[in-house]
């Protein structure tokens, strides 16, 4: 995976390292190599972004669809 | 003559056969996925996934051999025939005597139609299949909101299904509304909120609730840094509010809950009894 799809989920299951991201986490980013454009994003904590870059949304065109309760 | 194995039961003989395991990566990847799902995925002989690219690549570095069903969709294509492709190719494998792991984004067991076919018809057939709860969006709703579906009860209904049938509100309980963006889509094509389908949704809810009832919009953080959204607007603000997909409406009780004599009877009792509840 890429560094930033590395660290997000490390963030997620890692208490200590998220407690050390919310004190510093320009470290963290630079621990982790992020690039430049990954650490702004983090900054900005831009969801649309992150969800892209991170590959949340990377989904066929009609993939990851609702279900409806009626079909 | 195949035997049905009862659920939970393994025999020397249904081991020998083909299974199935379906499981959950929970909403957020890393923080909400178990141990024993996990293990699931590292364990299966044929591995299948209905997920996210986050989640398909961090189970590709696991296994290099998962397939993903994803590329079952198409544009155009009718959902309900992806469906039944995704069904035959797992049920093809556990009938093929393999122990197929399914793993899917959020609970594998919501909102997830190909899983409870598979599984009822594998079941049928005689192997042996099981389901591994997962952390799902409503699981992250009480967390985030502070809500307890146990202290006044609660409602769920898929906000499309509860506007075209005869679904009924309890005020006095908490009323959750999934894909509330979808709110009038009966093409099962649209996936973005549209004012109508909404106003649709508040003048059937205007039957039980005052215009402005506190509602409440949620969507569970799925990244680590970002926070979940829970937006608190009056219901005649809904028609106007922003949506996401998944973007599920929230409506805390409304009013006190009020008893009911005849359940107290059957009981010995009267609403002096519930004083001391």
């Amino acid at each position: 995976m890429s560094a930033l799809k590395t660290l997000l989920k490390d963030l997620g299951s890692d208490a200590s390292l998220e407690r050390e991201y919310e004190q510093d986490a320009e470290a963290v980013m630079e621990r982790y190599g992020l690039d430049a454009e990954d650490r702004e994003t983090l900054r900005r904590r831009d969801l649309e972004t992150l969800e892209q870059r991170s590959g949340l949304r990377i989904t066929t065109e009609d993939g990851n669809k609702p279900v409806k309760g009626y079909e | 003559m195949s035997e049905a194995v009862p659920e939970g039961a393994l025999s020397r003989d249904a081991s020998a056969k083909g299974s199935l395991v379906v499981v959950g990566t929970g909403i957020q990847l890393g923080r909400h996925i178990s141990e024993r799902a996990v293990s699931e995925i590292d364990a299966a002989e044929v591995l299948f996934t209905i997920t996210d690219g986050w989640a398909l690549e961090w189970i590709r570095a696991r296994r290099a051999d998962v397939v993903s069903l994803h590329e079952l969709y198409a544009t155009g294509k009718d959902r309900r025939r992806t469906y039944r492709e995704m069904h035959d190719r797992i049920l093809g494998e556990i009938r093929n005597g393999r122990q197929v792991c399914l793993a899917l984004y959020g609970h594998p067991g919501i909102f997830a139609e190909v899983p409870h076919r598979v599984m009822e018809e594998a079941r049928q057939l005689g192997h042996r299949v099981r389901m591994e709860p997962g952390v799902s969006a409503d699981g992250c709703l009480y967390a985030d909101l502070g809500l307890d579906p146990g202290k006044r009860g609660m409602q769920s209904f898929e906000a499309t299904q509860f506007l075209v049938f005869d679904h009924t509100a309890n005020p006095a309980a908490l009323l959750v509304l999934w894909q509330v963006a979808l709110a009038g889509d009966l093409s099962c094509a649209r996936f973005h909120a549209e004012r109508d389908g909404v106003q649709a949704l508040v003048n059937k809810l205007r039957r039980w609730y005052p215009a402005d009832t506190e509602c409440i919009l949620y969507e569970a953080a799925q990244i680590p840094v970002t926070p979940f959204r829970a937006d608190r607007l009056r219901l005649d603000e809904l028609p106007d509010a922003e949506y996401r997909q998944y973007t599920t409406l929230v409506i805390p009780p409304a009013r006190e809950m009020e008893a009911d004599p005849e359940g107290l009877a059957d009981i010995g009792a009267d609403v002096q009894a519930l004083e001391k509840v």
